[in-house]
């Protein structure tokens, strides 16, 4: 058994990292059990065979991958979806670092849209303007780059970014150009990248290498909580990581309250102990869910803080547009988001859906993914890649996915993981809307890509399943609310069935709003990790 | 390219290699001489008839031209011998078998070993193979593809040779 602690984090990433900076920073020691190993940046770095081909920093996603599909009973091979990812830092190693503020009406889905069939809208329990200083609190402590003002559908916003956002590459200077022609307001992507050597964060200067969305970032300048909050968690000497650790199981007392994690130590292969007054899961929207779900006992049959049977229900993605064009001339090679156009952020009244949808530029493929992709081999095969991959660019759109109660998490009871316990499994359908919203954004990208000179080369048709078109968002799974008949957590994260037991990374999203979750789950810990201060008392029980 | 059409695999690869030696100053350092280096692995792991034939039909695919390296220049089958030493070792039955029926189809052409054979006829004997192991050739065709533009620590991608010929300037040090 470990020595009992203030809280017990189950998960580094973004979510698991703030908190557990939050905590240590105000007294509380905190011990943070992280399933995967620090990232070695100089190994892995620009290395797309290890971490997009191979990707060896994951089990084989045969023992350890998720099913996702359509129905309940239909089979379908393993994804790497509830990987998302083992490291210490979790996703924010890897991500592209687009740092949003979710819009007002991103949490006021309800009041704004009415009911929808086949969809629960709900508003969130918090508003934006409570959320607005926990916002601007986590762009300081990351590290947020950024044009304040620039998107037209900012929301008010109580202080500018930290630093200037990325340069204008060739590429955004022409898309900017041809949207603005198009009566557009394209503008600079927020990035948690920095534009400046950072000591407030410990991060420094972008060297536009191009390697970013998909690799770790060998110049520090990508602001993962591995290296920027966790260290300070660290150095105050009371927050401790241990790496290795799977927890598998969430204990109570007899009093019905969390009382330790249990933990398997991939260095001994043996189970361990951790005694804690307060249990946060930031194990992400799969793994938080499947944990709860394994923590069943005679209290809770169906799963830890599960009597609404709400855990694991609403399970939502972002569906995932895609748009490419081939241009006359080359573009340098960026993997690094950088233009966004958000004048259709909103639908109009006539478009027949309600999904709220951003657009994005920089979502190409790296030079290996994108080889494998073209058919062929020979005289032409060389030259036409080194034709084709320099000159084409995509644009990618993040399309808000509605909640619907039977797009799930479960156990999958016919899989096992090497050490026994149940794989996760998804269902999951997009609904009607989310289809329609996804075609008509396609169209547009593709609009702007020929305004802007390319020759589109795929088709607009809207994804018909599931496969392939959702991203590593994962929101949704232990929904946020005020009534324990229909949410997980409670407004301030808390489990309303289990009174010291927290959810800290995006599952607690009521609705995923169109953007790029992780700022939000950052700002959303700033806000948990107050709250947790301020209650530490009664918490401690 | 049908200028070459006469030249034998073996005369192709002797070409590269000293074109190779050739390259400007600035743009890349020169590789190592090749067949000395590495040769051997690959030879050990396949025997070293067919590792010969295995580097043909890695040009074959993936031939030299005016600003492109190809699979000998640049190192692939340095990385396929790698992978097929460590994390590949399960695909070596397919390699044997890959190769074995190339053999076969050249041999059955009447014309010899697949070395020895003019471009355009060994071009001709890829495709029959492509045809008759469809799914062998195309995990060949990813591991041609992971030699030529992977990071180069997996020993592939020579001198980022394979990134350079697709415009990707590497700006990370070394
Ligand atoms: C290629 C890529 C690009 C992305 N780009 C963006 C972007 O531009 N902007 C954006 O907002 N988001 C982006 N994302 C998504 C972003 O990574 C996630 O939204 C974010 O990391 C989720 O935070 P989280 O705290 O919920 O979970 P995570 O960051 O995933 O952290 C969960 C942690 O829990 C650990 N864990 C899981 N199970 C257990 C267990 N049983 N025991 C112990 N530890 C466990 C995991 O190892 C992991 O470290 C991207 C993701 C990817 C993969
Ligand atoms: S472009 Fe900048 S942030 Fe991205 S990987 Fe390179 S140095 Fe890091």
């Amino acid at each position: 058994m470990a020595e009992a602690t203030d809280v017990c984090i189950v998960g580094s990433g973004a979510g698991g990292g703030v908190l557990a900076h939050a905590l240590a920073r105000a007294g509380i020691r905190v011990v943070v059990l992280e399933r995967g190993k620090q990232a070695k940046r100089d190994e892995t770095a620009s290395d797309e065979l290890l971490q997009v081909v191979r990707r060896t920093h994951q089990p084989p996603v045969e023992r350890d991958g998720t099913v996702v599909a359509e129905t309940p009973d239909a089979k379908a091979p393993p994804t790497r979806v509830g990987q998302a990812f083992y490291l210490v830092g979790g996703g924010t190693v890897l991500y592209a670092a687009a740092s949003w503020r979710l819009r007002p009406d991103d949490l006021r889905k309800k009041t704004r849209y009415g009911a929808v069939a086949g969809a629960d809208l709900v508003d969130w329990p918090v508003t934006y303007e409570e959320l607005e200083p926990w916002y601007t609190l986590a762009e300081r402590e990351i590290g947020v780059s950024g044009k304040s003002g620039a998107d037209p559908t900012e929301p008010r916003r109580s202080a500018d970014h930290l630093m200037p956002p990325l340069p204008e590459d060739p590429f955004s200077a022409r898309l900017a150009a041809a949207a603005r022609k198009l009566g557009l307001r394209p503008f600079p992507i927020p990035t948690a990248i920095s534009t400046r050597n950072n000591p407030e964060t410990g991060t420094y200067e972008c060297q536009y290498c191009g390697w970013c969305s998909g690799y770790t970032c060998l110049f520090y300048a990508k602001n993962s909580t591995d290296i920027t909050v966790l260290p300070k968690a660290e150095k105050t000497g009371l927050a401790r990581v241990v790496t290795g650790a799977y927890a598998t199981r969430v204990e109570l007392d007899s009093r019905g309250r969390a009382a330790a994690v249990v933990y398997r130590d991939a260095a001994t292969g043996k189970d361990v102990r951790q005694p804690a007054s307060v249990v946060c899961l930031a194990a992400g929207g799969v793994q938080t869910p499947r944990l709860l779900l394994l923590s069943k006992s005679s209290a809770f049959p169906e799963g830890l803080a599960n009597r609404s049977g709400l855990v694991g229900r609403y399970m939502m993605f972002h569906i995932e547009g895609r748009r490419t064009a081939v241009f006359e001339e080359p573009f340098a090679f960026e993997l690094t988001k950088k233009l966004g156009v958000h004048d259709w952020y909103f639908p109009a009244k006539e478009d027949g859906w309600i999904n709220h949808c951003s657009i994005q530029s920089g979502s190409r493929r790296g030079p290996l993914t994108f080889a494998l992709r073209q058919p062929g081999w020979g005289e032409q095969y060389g030259p036409a890649l080194a034709r084709d991959f320099p000159r084409t660019q995509q644009l990618q759109a993040m399309v808000e996915d509605l909640p619907q109660s039977a797009n799930r998490v479960e156990l999958d009871p016919g899989r096992l993981d090497p050490e026994g316990y149940p794989l996760p499994r998804i269902t999951h359908r997009y609904h009607e809307m989310d289809r329609r919203a996804l075609e008509a954004t396609q169209q547009k990208m593709g609009r702007l890509l020929e305004a802007a000179g390319g020759r589109v080369v795929d088709e607009a048709l809207a994804h018909t399943n599931v496969s392939g078109a959702y991203t590593y968002h994962l929101m949704g799974t232990c929904r946020m609310g005020s009534d324990p008949r229909n949410s997980v957590v409670d407004r301030d994260c808390r489990t309303h069935d289990v009174p010291n037991l927290f959810v800290v990374d995006s599952s607690f999203f009521p609705t995923s709003g169109g953007l790029n979750p992780t700022l939000t789950i950052q700002a959303n810990a700033y806000r948990v990790a107050d709250f947790i201060a301020r209650h530490r008392k009664e918490l401690g029980g | 390219m049908t200028r070459r059409a006469g030249l034998t695999r073996r005369q192709l690869l002797a070409a590269t290699a000293a074109a190779a030696v050739a390259v400007p100053a600035g743009r890349a350092a020169p590789p190592a001489p090749t067949a000395a280096a590495a040769a051997p692995v690959g030879e050990r792991l396949l025997g070293r008839g067919p590792w010969g034939t295995l580097r043909s039909l890695a040009q074959t695919m993936l031939p030299a031209g005016a600003e492109m390296p190809g699979a000998e220049k640049s190192g692939v089958c340095e990385y396929i011998e790698r992978a097929l030493e460590g994390p590949y070792s399960r695909y070596l039955g397919v390699y044997r078998r890959l190769l074995a029926e190339l053999d076969s189809i050249a041999r059955a052409g009447g014309d010899g070993s697949f070395d020895s054979l003019p471009v355009e006829r060994a071009r001709e004997v890829v495709r029959k193979l492509e045809a008759s192991l469809p799914q062998d050739f195309a995990l060949l065709r990813q591991h041609v593809l992971e030699g030529f533009l992977s990071d180069p620590v997996h020993g592939g991608n020579r001198d980022r040779l394979g990134w350079q010929a697709v415009g990707l300037v590497h700006k990370h040090k070394d």
